[in-house]
């Protein structure tokens, strides 16, 4: 979500132009690039106890390790890195970003190809291995619920659908991808046989829950807050931000059977003057033992490299998307399928929403 | 100094001109420019087209979303209009002591920022948030009250920060009133709500207009609270136009809806300065 502020001192006419200008008006005045510095790294993640645990697994070693300065962003956005990337001004050297993304990024040229030379790739695991990007962990979308919230426990997709049975307001995230999917899995389709997915009969099942659909979350943390406060009593919600906040003692399940899988992956814009650097860094965060110490001890999210399972607890394991338990009740999500198709049906997910 | 150059400098308009350039130089750098470089960029993909203007027209979402855009921003500037005329002319009849207070309240008001007030609202209107779990207690209602992401909750936290653009520009003209006018009707045998209904509120109205016409249009480009505080159908042309930019990356069609709002904006200042008649906010000096 863009943080544009209105300003105070916009008059009357300025006031409406201003507004369509902010739209716009930050990324045609990007500030000139400074002098390419060897000596710090700008590294942009999703922020919350997710880049929390990157900060302690791999920023903090890097910086020891190297003496280079870790800088740290927030917020991923496709448009940000676009104008950074046409601009010529690439602030950011490393980004972590869904695959989804990354097949736009691709598509729109924006990333650096990965440099084997320097990212060693014979342990990793093949799903997270492409051209632009390297799987950096699984993680799963998953039907989330608060237990002290709800008598009963739900089982899957279905039960999330049941107002009935499972009374309460829900939250989904604020977008088509992956819902519609949920929606399919809880009208009975196959987990396995999802894709392509029927459109339609997607939305007509989305339409059924609508009204009990009290917030739409944008970030992982909002769908955290929202289901440990009590203001809504099952979420769609990323595992490893659940996980986190369970160990803090917060009631919250989670529900594997339908969740959805998918990678987030280390990539680099187009033009960075710090690509080599940048190459290092994710050579530097592929590592076993310290995907292993992100994955085993920090939050529950699925490493990708296959030697990580090695250094971590058999216990923790099962906590993680990529346990073969757990693998077998979720489907993989399918960012090739969505790429293409991204606009239109979010165009139709907004025209259904304000139907 | 040169006498001459001095002469030029020291003349009236030369002065004023000068006076101006930072401000044009500032507008023109910060504000024409990238509208025009966004007007170029609505209409070039790379060579000329009006598809994305067509775009909008064609799909029924758009105007949809335009017309909830309206909607939500007259409720709003409304029950600004409702709140704020009350208040602003009991601000403008108070002590200059208290009045002063309450200004100075107003615009400290206007410091914190609009994102904290959103989120404020969200920790006292949620589910068992201050609200609800009051009225439960009180035995009011028996069920949770939905109060946050609806119609209700972006009206509520839109009005309460424009607020102050309404009572600004009432209360300063309130102020400019002279107090014998209503006085003056009373002794010829009006009673005080009919000196105000005759009197008084109608020399009020210059800057009831500039209120609405600053709020509304404030309201019409709104993001942020409507993003926080709405629901599903809650959706603003700015939301839309934030999706276009962030989401999907289509830029070209994100600079023609921004094209679209700006216009229909513009269409409204002037339907609204041919009703109302702007120059009379000038001689206010409002």
């Amino acid at each position: 979500m863009g943080k544009k502020k209105i300003s105070r001192r916009e008059f009357l006419k300025g006031t409406a132009a201003a507004t369509a200008a902010a739209a716009v008006g930050p990324h045609i005045f990007v500030r000139k690039a400074t002098a390419a510095s060897n000596k710090k790294l700008v590294i942009c993640s999703y922020g919350g106890s997710y880049q929390a645990s990157q900060r302690k697994a791999f920023f903090e070693p890097f910086e020891k390790a190297t003496g280079i300065k870790v800088v740290e962003a927030t917020g991923p956005d496709l448009a940000k890195i676009k104008a950074q990337v046409t601009s010529g001004n690439v602030e950011w050297d490393v980004v972590d970003i869904e695959s989804r993304i990354m097949y736009t990024a691709i598509t729109e040229n924006l990333l650096e190809p990965i440099d084997t030379n320097i990212v060693k790739l014979n342990t990793i695991v093949k799903p997270a291995i492409h051209k632009y990007g390297i799987g950096n962990i699984a993680f799963t979308t998953a039907l989330t619920y608060n237990k002290k919230q709800l008598k009963k426990a739900p089982k899957g997709w279905a039960d999330f659908w049941d107002v009935k049975n499972f009374p309460g307001p829900r939250s989904l995230q604020d977008h088509a991808p992956f819902n519609l999917e949920f929606a399919l899995i809880a009208d009975g389709v196959n987990k396995d046989k999802l894709y392509p997915l029927d459109i339609d009969r997607a939305f007509k099942k989305m339409s059924q829950i609508k009204g009990n659909i009290d917030a739409w979350w944008e970030s992982g943390a909002q769908s955290i807050q929202q289901l440990t406060s009590g203001a809504v009593v099952m979420s769609s919600a990323w595992n490893g931000r659940v996980n986190v906040a369970q160990s803090k003692g917060v009631p919250l399940e989670i529900v594997w059977d339908g969740a959805a899988y998918d990678w987030d992956l280390w990539a680099v814009p187009k033009g960075t003057p710090r690509k080599e650097l940048a190459m290092k860094f994710i050579q530097f965060a592929l590592d076993a033992k310290r995907q292993a110490y992100q994955c085993g001890k920090l939050i529950a999210y699925g490493p990708s490299n296959k030697l990580a399972y090695n250094y971590i607890e058999k216990a923790r394991q099962k906590q993680l998307p990529t346990y073969p338990d757990n693998l077998a009740k979720q489907f993989s999500f399918n960012s090739k399928w969505w790429q293409p198709r991204l606009n239109k049906l979010n165009e139709k997910w907004a025209a259904w929403k304000i139907s | 100094m040169d006498k001459r150059l001095k002469n030029i400098l020291m003349h009236p308009t030369a002065k004023g001109m000068l006076l101006l350039t930072p401000a044009l130089v500032a507008l023109t750098v910060f504000f024409v420019i990238p509208i025009l470089r966004m007007f170029h960029l609505s209409l070039f993909d790379p060579h000329f087209t009006i598809k994305y203007y067509i775009a909008f027209f064609q799909r029924p979402v758009y105007m949809r979303v335009m017309w909830i855009t309206v909607k939500i921003s007259l409720i709003v500037t409304a029950v600004c209009l409702l709140v704020g005329y009350p208040f602003a002319f009991i601000l403008s009849r108070a002590g200059e002591k208290l009045s002063k207070v309450f200004l100075v309240c107003i615009v400290l008001s206007m410091c914190i920022s609009l994102l904290v007030r959103n989120f404020s609202w969200i920790i006292i209107l949620q589910r068992s948030g201050i609200v609800d779990s009051f009225l439960m207690k009180m035995g009011i209602t028996h069920h949770h009250v939905r109060l946050l992401h609806n119609l209700f909750s972006v009206v509520l936290g839109m009005a309460e920060i424009l607020l102050p653009y309404m009572i600004l520009p009432i209360f300063s003209v309130l102020k400019s009133i002279d107090p014998n006018l209503p006085k003056a009707a009373q002794t010829m045998g009006a009673r005080p709500a009919q000196a105000f209904w005759w009197v008084t509120f109608p020399l009020s109205l210059p800057g009831v207009y500039a209120g609405f016409l600053l709020v509304f249009i404030m309201s019409l480009g709104y993001f942020i609270t409507p993003a926080l505080l709405g629901g599903s159908r809650e959706m603003m042309i700015s939301n839309m136009i934030a999706f276009q930019v962030q989401t999907v990356l289509n830029w070209h069609f994100a600079a023609s809806l921004s094209m679209i709002l700006l216009v229909a904006t513009l269409v409204f200042y002037t339907i609204f300065n041919r009703v109302v008649g702007l120059e009379k906010l000038e001689d206010l000096g409002v």
